[in-house]
């Protein structure tokens, strides 16, 4: 009975309508659907690239190691993220390596 | 929220949202398909909610339309593994999971058109309002 109706929350309402007048970047999703193959090659590509256990020998790197690969573990399923993340991985753990 | 709001909001404002935003993806999908963007068709249907309790929540629809269903058509049979994985990139998209989520669906489901073969998934289970809040700060 209208009576028994709850008292609304104007802040709850106002969250509802921002989600639904949210942009949904629905390119980015149906790319990433057609690039779902290489996505998991280069997903456990970057994961062996920028294991923590690899660089037990230096702390510092071992920290970067880390935080990148929460971010590649966070970003699993975007190729365009993976890619930048590459590119990063490379700059920052292995090029200094090789030099 | 109210029985009599949550009717109202359901059968009034949001059915009509719901119908929108399934038009919206299934053009969507379709432009991409005949750009050849995307190798799969997908086109998306309300159904019918997975039975079980764990999947309600406070803004679930009734169960008969409480389920949204993204058949995939390829040119051949869709491995289980490719159907989880197009399940987790559609489910790793925040905005659209949240869009789900206030549109009152709480089962999520991929199927392979070709073979029935499907994965469900809870909507509640993804959805993360918490980073939302914060992004809005």
């Amino acid at each position: 009975m209208w009576f028994f109706k709850k008292k609304k929350d104007p802040k709850h309402d106002a969250l509802i309508e921002t989600i639904k007048e949210e942009q949904i970047d629905m390119q980015n999703i149906f790319s990433n659907i057609s690039n779902r193959t290489k996505i998991e090659v280069l997903y456990k590509e970057l994961c062996k690239l920028c294991h923590p256990d690899n660089f037990e020998k230096d702390l510092e790197k071992q920290r970067l190691a880390k935080e990148l690969f929460d971010r590649v573990q966070s970003n699993k399923t975007d190729y365009n993220r993976l890619l930048e993340l590459k590119a990063i991985i490379n700059e920052q753990l292995i090029k200094g390596d090789r030099i | 929220m109210g029985l009599i709001d949550k009717v109202v909001n359901f059968f009034v404002k949001d059915s009509a949202e719901r119908r929108k935003f399934v038009n919206d993806f299934n053009n969507k999908a379709k432009t991409y398909f005949q750009s050849l963007t995307v190798d799969t068709l997908l086109e998306a249907e309300m159904c019918y909610g997975n039975p079980d309790e764990s999947y309600r929540h406070p803004y679930s629809a009734p169960r008969i339309v409480s389920g949204i269903v993204i058949r995939a058509t390829a040119g051949a049979e869709i491995p289980v593994d490719d159907i989880i994985l197009i399940g987790k990139i559609v489910l790793s998209d925040q905005a659209l999971v949240r869009r789900m989520f206030v549109l009152h669906w709480d089962t999520f489901i991929i199927e392979d058109a070709r073979t029935g073969k499907f994965v469900d998934w809870r909507i509640k289970d993804f959805v993360n309002f918490g980073g939302f809040l914060q992004g809005r700060r």
